[in-house]
């Protein structure tokens, strides 16, 4: 297992193939890269040599995925609601925003948009979720401390 | 070849539901016949054996004659029996049925295979010879020259048929005698005056011609072979490329690698006795001095695959040196085989993710400069063939060769077309009545085809000759 960035891709992999495990990389953007690296079809990422891995790393740290895109996405969705625009409003309600029916459907309007944007995850909707709790209740026992 | 029959002493009831449901598939059934095989001696010895296909009607052992003569058919539309008797002085026991019953009967192809069974069957392939006289005659490629094929990856594609027979064997084909003459001549020729196009259409031959160019290139002492087989692999994105900047085009270091090894491996007896004309530094520190043999200079060479892009040119250039030197009789033969692939865009990107063009490439460009005349040897011969496989459009290559005119709105490569135009083209032709005779005979000898040798005339319009699809037809169990 290699890690390039914080992200683990598999041995065996194609870099090709490889290179869509990271968030902000589809198939197009990874042949443009591996054109770049001139990289063939068929080179596997443990034949990398380190001249070639950190190319790879140099290039995909001078692009925007990973955190850095979340990020961007999420200050974009904030900009909107700040600026008081439909689009803004309509994340915040959790509603479809590019005109969609609600009458019936937009389930994933209503599960995902957010200001800050969800994306799918194993903790069950509804739920506040143990990273909203834990400092709430935190600051509530400093308190309790400071009273007593 | 026969199916299991349970035996009762002399006498072998075989019924035909029996034979219906063997693994080989008859071309004609015979229905609800019974089969006496009468069987005198043992399995191997040359006895008298009687064959009587029907029971009892008309079984006259005095009318065997009579039985060959007359028709298929009986007035009830059943298919007549037919007794054939081998006679104890006829050892070479080539019987072959008569002309017209070999569609309608299927008891005949029955009793011919049952009496190949029981014959010592002799396939008298002759060695090869490079003269016309053994035009239309298959000849065995020796073991020791197979391996070198294999060596060079020259029989990839053709082990599936070979595997058929227990030596693979070729025939020699009137374009055989002409790559044959080619390479006679080519004793004083240079390759620039040497070169060709095999074409043709699909399963005509062009690889099979260019192995026979090999063997006899390799039967004679004095040829280097350089054979380039497979070259799928050269444009299909599945070996490492980068951009050279001296060269100022794409090297692929492993392939090129492979190539100089397969050379040095099949040539190693007569690289020994050519030496280079001048001294190479491979790296600061080492270097190959003047007068080293070339398969020392080979061996230095491949043992690094960024040293065998460098010296890839420098060999060719001590070939050709050495045919040129006074008194030697170096001769080269450079086969290119799938020259189709090679005509059309890579699947290799260059940074702007935009497919690279084979000429990009320098060994492929040498290639074509090969085949062009730019670069030639001294004495020496090239032969290219194009391939059906993979099935790609070649709008170069086809106005190149005259195939096609030129077409405003079908781009072609300029650098593709100005090397091949100028190529002489052998046209592959397909087999002759002769040839197919041949081939049967040798399919038929080697139990493979169970058809009756006379049956090579429908095979061959079946086929129109065409040598894979004659095989197929053959070979078909159905």
């Amino acid at each position: 297992m290699v890690y390039i960035l914080g992200v683990p891709i598999k041995d065996e992999r194609p870099v090709k193939y490889a290179l869509l495990g990271f968030y902000g990389i589809g198939r197009a953007v990874a042949d443009n890269i591996c054109a770049k690296l001139s990289f063939h079809d068929t080179l596997k990422v443990k034949e990398l040599t380190d001249g070639q891995l950190t190319g790879l790393s140099q290039l995909l740290s001078n692009m925007t995925i990973e955190g850095d895109l979340k990020r961007q996405r999420d200050a974009n969705i904030s900009r909107f609601y700040t600026i008081r625009s439909y689009r803004g409003l309509r994340h915040a309600a959790g509603l479809p925003v590019h005109g969609q029916n609600t009458r019936t459907n937009a389930k994933t309007a209503k599960k995902l948009n957010r200001l800050q944007r969800r994306t799918y995850s194993t903790s069950p909707v509804g739920t506040l979720g143990w990273s909203r709790v834990l400092p709430t209740a935190v600051s509530i026992l400093q308190k309790i401390k400071h009273i007593h | 070849m026969l199916p299991n029959v349970r035996s009762t002493s002399n006498v072998l009831n075989v019924r035909t539901g029996l034979l219906g449901k063997s693994k080989f598939a008859w071309r004609h059934r015979v229905c609800n016949c019974t089969y006496k095989l009468e069987q005198t001696k043992y399995r191997n010895s040359n006895g008298i054996q009687e064959f009587s296909t029907f029971q009892p009607l008309n079984k006259n052992e005095n009318d065997k004659e009579q039985y060959r003569e007359s028709g298929n058919l009986r007035s009830n539309g059943k298919k007549e029996s037919r007794s054939i008797e081998y006679d104890e002085s006829n050892k070479t026991n080539k019987k072959s049925p008569r002309q017209g019953q070999g569609s309608s009967n299927g008891s005949i192809v029955l009793d011919e295979l049952i009496s190949h069974d029981d014959q010592h069957v002799k396939e008298n392939h002759k060695t090869m010879h490079w003269s016309p006289k053994t035009e239309g005659k298959m000849y065995e490629i020796p073991n020791p020259l197979l391996e070198k094929l294999d060596a060079l990856g020259a029989i990839e594609k053709q082990k599936k048929s070979f595997s058929f027979f227990s030596n693979p064997v070729l025939l020699h084909r009137e374009v055989t005698t002409k790559l044959y003459n080619i390479l006679q001549r080519s004793k004083d020729v240079g390759s620039e005056k040497g070169r060709y196009v095999l074409d043709g259409s699909d399963g005509s031959g062009r690889s099979i011609s260019l192995l026979q160019a090999e063997i006899f290139a390799f039967s004679h002492p004095n040829y280097v072979v350089l054979g380039l087989h497979n070259c799928e692999r050269w444009v299909d994105s599945s070996s490492a490329y980068a951009y050279n900047p001296s060269s100022k085009s794409w090297v692929q270091p492993e392939l090129t690698k492979e190539f100089l090894t397969s050379v040095m491996n099949v040539n190693s007896k007569i690289l020994r006795t050519l030496s280079t004309s001048k001294n190479y530094e491979l790296v600061p520190g080492k270097s190959i001095v003047a007068g080293t043999d070339l398969h020392t200079f080979l061996r230095k060479v491949t043992s690094n695959p960024e040293l065998s892009v460098k010296f890839y040119q420098p060999f060719m250039q001590e070939l050709d040196a050495a045919t040129k030197k006074p008194g030697s009789s170096v001769n080269v033969l450079f086969i290119i085989d799938n020259l189709s692939i090679l005509s059309v865009p890579t699947k290799y990107k260059n940074p702007e993710n935009r497919n690279l063009s084979p000429c990009d490439f320098y060994f492929i460009k040498s290639l074509y400069e090969y085949l062009s005349g730019a670069r030639s040897f001294h004495r020496g011969t090239v032969f290219a063939a194009t391939s059906s496989q993979p099935r790609i459009k070649t709008p170069s290559l086809d106005v190149a060769l005259g195939k096609a005119n030129f077409d405003p709105y079908v781009p072609i490569n300029n650098s593709v077309y100005e090397s091949v135009k100028s190529v002489k083209v052998i046209p592959m032709e397909p087999y002759s009545v002769n040839e197919s005779l041949s081939v049967m005979e040798h399919l038929v000898n080697s139990n493979v085809c169970l058809e009756p040798v006379q049956s090579h005339l429908q095979n061959h319009v079946l086929s129109g000759g065409n040598p894979r699809l004659f095989f197929d037809t053959c070979t078909r169990l159905t």
